[in-house]
C-alpha cells in the first residue's frame, strides 16, 4: 500500500462539539485521498478572534501556544504543515503565525512570557484543508476518484469572512473566492453564483442579538435560493450554526427549502464514504442527488 | 547531682539556620522545617489557613519569592520546606464565586459548564494556573478539555485537585478552577462514569437490612465495649 502522507491537524473546540460531522467526514475524505490528519496530542483554544490592538500581545498567547505544540509535534511527524478545518481557527492561527514571522519583537515578548514552553521559531505552515485539496492533491485527481457524481446538484458555496479575509491570510480572492466552487464542479455539482457568498453570518451576535443573525442568514439563504440553490456548503462551524439558527428563526419561509452541509460532507458523499456521514444527512443527500454509486 | 546532670547533657550539634522573611520581617529558622512549622517556630499561632498538615486538605496555600528572582513561587505551607532568602506569606482564604446548581437537572456537556461558569471562555491559554499548581495538574489543559466538551478527560486530569485555590488567585481570566473542576467531577460521576454493579448491589442489600442486627448490637453495647473494640480494631499495617 502507498504510504499515507501525514499532516498535523488542529481541530478546535467547535469542531469537537457542534461540528463533529465536519471533522468525521474531513478525516474520512483525507484518508480516501491518501493523506492522514494527525491530531496534535496537546492543543488549546485557537484564541477565536485575532487581537487587533497593536500594543497588546496577550490575545496572541493561545494561538502561539498551539504553534509551539505543532512545532514540538513536527519533529515527531516530520512535517511542518499544520492544517485545520474551522475558518475561525484557520484565520487566527495563520494570521498570528504571519504576524510573529514579521514581528521578531512580539515573538520575543511572547516567548519570554511563555517561559514554561520552548521558544516558537516561526517554522510552522498553517494551511487550510481546502488548500491542501487544491494544491497538494489536485481537484482533477479528486474528480477521478468520484464514485457518485453529484448529478448537477445546485450548490451555493458559502465562504463567510474568515476563510478569505483579509487578503493576506485568506485562501482565495476576498470578494469573489472560487476555490470551493471549483471543487464542487469537480464532483459534478453545479456551483451557483450568488451575491452574498462572503457576506458575514453575524458571527458572535448569535449570543447577544439573535435578530442580527436572523436578518443576515435570511438574506444570504434567500439570495442562494433565488439562484436555484438546493444545497448550501460551508467551511465554518460558526457560519453553519448561524445559518441553521437563522433558518429556524425564519420559520416556515425557509423550512426545508435548502440543505445546509459542510463541503466535506458533499465530498464524502461523492467519494462514497457513506459511513462517515450522519444518517439524516446521507438520507437528504440521497433524496436530492440520487443514491447509486 | 549537679555534676551528673551536667555529664548527661548531650552536646547538641549546631542547627543550621536559614533566613526567611515573613510578611517582610526577617527571621532565622532551622533548615529543613516546612513553611508551616517555621511560622510556628517564629511564634505565629495558626488558626485559619492550616488543616491536615499532610498535603491533602489544601488549606495552607502560600506564595513566596527570592531576592533577585522575578518568579512568584507557590506551594502548600505544610509540604514546602523553607529555603534561605525566602520572602513568603500564607493565603489563608481564597474568595470565590460558588454557584448553586441542581446536579439532577444538568447535562454532562461543555455548554452546561460554561452556562454555570461563563468566565471559563475568558481563558487565553496563558498557563499561569498550571505553573502555580502545587499538585502538578495540567490546569489549563483541563480547562481546554472542558471547553471542547471532553468532560471525562478533564475529570481524570483534575482528580488530584485539593482546592487550595492558588490557580484561581493567579488566573487573569478570574476563573475559579476548583469549583469548575468539582462540577466536572460530579457530572462525570453522575452521568459518564460506568455504574458499578457491586455498589448498587451493596446499597440495595443495606436498604434491605443487611448488617442491621450487627449494627443494632453495636449501638446498644455501651461505652466500655466501644472502647475495647476501638482499642483492638484492625488498623492499616
Amino acid at each position: 500500500m502507498k504510504k499515507m502522507r501525514k499532516i498535523m491537524y488542529y481541530p478546535g473546540c467547535t469542531i469537537k462539539t457542534y461540528g463533529q460531522r465536519y471533522e468525521k467526514t474531513a478525516i474520512a475524505v483525507a484518508k480516501a485521498l491518501g493523506f492522514e490528519l494527525i491530531e496534535l496530542p496537546r492543543w488549546n483554544c485557537c484564541g477565536v478572534v485575532y487581537g487587533l490592538s497593536e500594543d497588546s500581545v496577550f490575545h496572541h498567547i493561545a494561538p502561539t501556544r498551539n504553534l509551539i505544540r505543532a512545532q514540538e509535534f513536527s519533529r515527531e511527524l516530520g512535517t511542518n504543515d499544520l492544517t485545520t478545518l474551522c475558518s475561525m481557527c484557520y484565520h487566527v492561527l495563520k494570521r498570528v503565525n504571519d504576524y510573529l514571522r514579521s514581528n521578531p519583537e512580539a515573538l520575543e515578548k511572547l516567548n519570554k512570557f511563555m517561559d514554561d514552553e520552548e521558544d516558537y521559531e516561526g517554522g510552522i505552515n498553517v494551511v487550510h484543508y481546502l488548500t491542501i485539496l487544491r494544491d497538494d492533491i489536485g481537484f482533477d485527481k479528486i474528480s477521478e476518484k468520484v464514485r457518485r457524481r453529484l448529478n448537477g446538484a445546485k450548490v451555493a458555496c458559502y465562504y463567510g469572512c474568515m476563510l478569505v479575509k483579509p487578503r493576506e491570510t485568506g485562501i482565495d480572492d476576498p470578494e469573489d473566492p472560487l476555490i470551493m466552487d471549483e471543487l464542487m464542479e469537480s464532483l459534478g455539482a453545479e456551483a451557483i453564483d450568488y451575491p452574498f457568498k462572503t457576506e458575514c453570518c453575524g458571527a458572535y451576535h448569535i449570543v447577544s442579538d439573535k435578530e442580527i443573525v436572523k436578518k443576515r442568514a435570511v438574506k444570504i439563504i434567500k439570495a442562494a435560493l433565488d439562484r436555484g440553490a438546493e444545497i448550501i456548503a460551508t467551511t465554518c462551524p460558526l457560519c453553519h450554526y448561524n445559518l441553521e439558527k437563522g433558518m429556524e428563526m425564519a420559520g416556515k419561509e425557509l423550512r426545508r427549502k435548502v440543505l445546509l452541509v459542510y463541503f466535506t460532507e458533499l465530498l464524502a458523499f461523492a467519494l462514497g464514504l457513506d459511513d462517515s456521514l450522519e444518517k439524516n444527512v446521507l438520507k437528504e443527500l440521497k433524496r436530492l442527488i440520487g443514491g447509486e454509486k | 547531682m549537679r555534676m551528673s546532670q551536667a555529664k548527661t547533657t548531650v552536646k547538641q550539634p549546631k542547627m543550621k539556620m536559614v533566613t526567611i522573611y515573613v510578611m517582610g520581617k526577617k527571621y532565622e529558622v532551622p533548615e529543613g522545617l516546612t513553611i508551616l512549622k517555621a511560622l510556628e517556630y517564629v511564634g505565629y499561632r495558626l488558626i485559619r489557613g492550616v488543616g491536615c498538615r499532610a498535603g491533602f486538605c489544601g488549606a495552607c496555600a502560600t506564595v513566596y519569592r527570592f531576592k533577585d528572582d522575578y518568579k512568584l513561587y507557590t506551594g502548600l505551607a505544610c509540604q514546602t520546606t523553607v529555603k534561605d532568602g525566602m520572602y513568603l506569606v500564607m493565603i489563608p482564604f481564597v474568595p470565590a464565586k460558588k454557584p448553586v446548581y441542581d446536579i439532577e437537572k444538568l447535562k454532562p456537556d461543555a455548554s452546561t459548564v460554561i452556562s454555570i461558569f461563563p468566565e471559563l471562555t475568558r481563558c487565553v491559554a496563558c498557563n499561569t494556573c498550571t505553573k502555580s499548581c502545587p499538585q502538578e495538574i495540567q490546569v489549563m489543559d483541563a480547562v481546554q478539555e472542558i471547553l471542547r466538551g471532553n468532560l471525562e478527560k478533564a475529570a481524570h486530569m483534575v482528580f488530584d485537585c485539593i482546592a487550595c485555590g492558588i490557580c484561581s488567585m493567579r488566573c487573569p481570566a478570574e476563573i475559579v478552577h476548583y469549583h469548575v473542576f468539582q462540577l466536572v467531577r460530579r457530572l462525570y460521576g453522575k452521568y459518564i462514569a460506568k455504574k458499578s454493579k457491586h455498589l448498587e448491589d451493596k446499597l440495595k442489600a443495606l436498604e434491605e437490612g443487611a448488617f442491621k442486627e450487627e449494627l443494632d448490637k453495636l449501638v446498644t453495647a455501651g461505652p466500655s465495649v466501644w472502647k475495647r473494640l476501638y482499642e483492638s480494631r484492625e488498623i492499616e499495617k
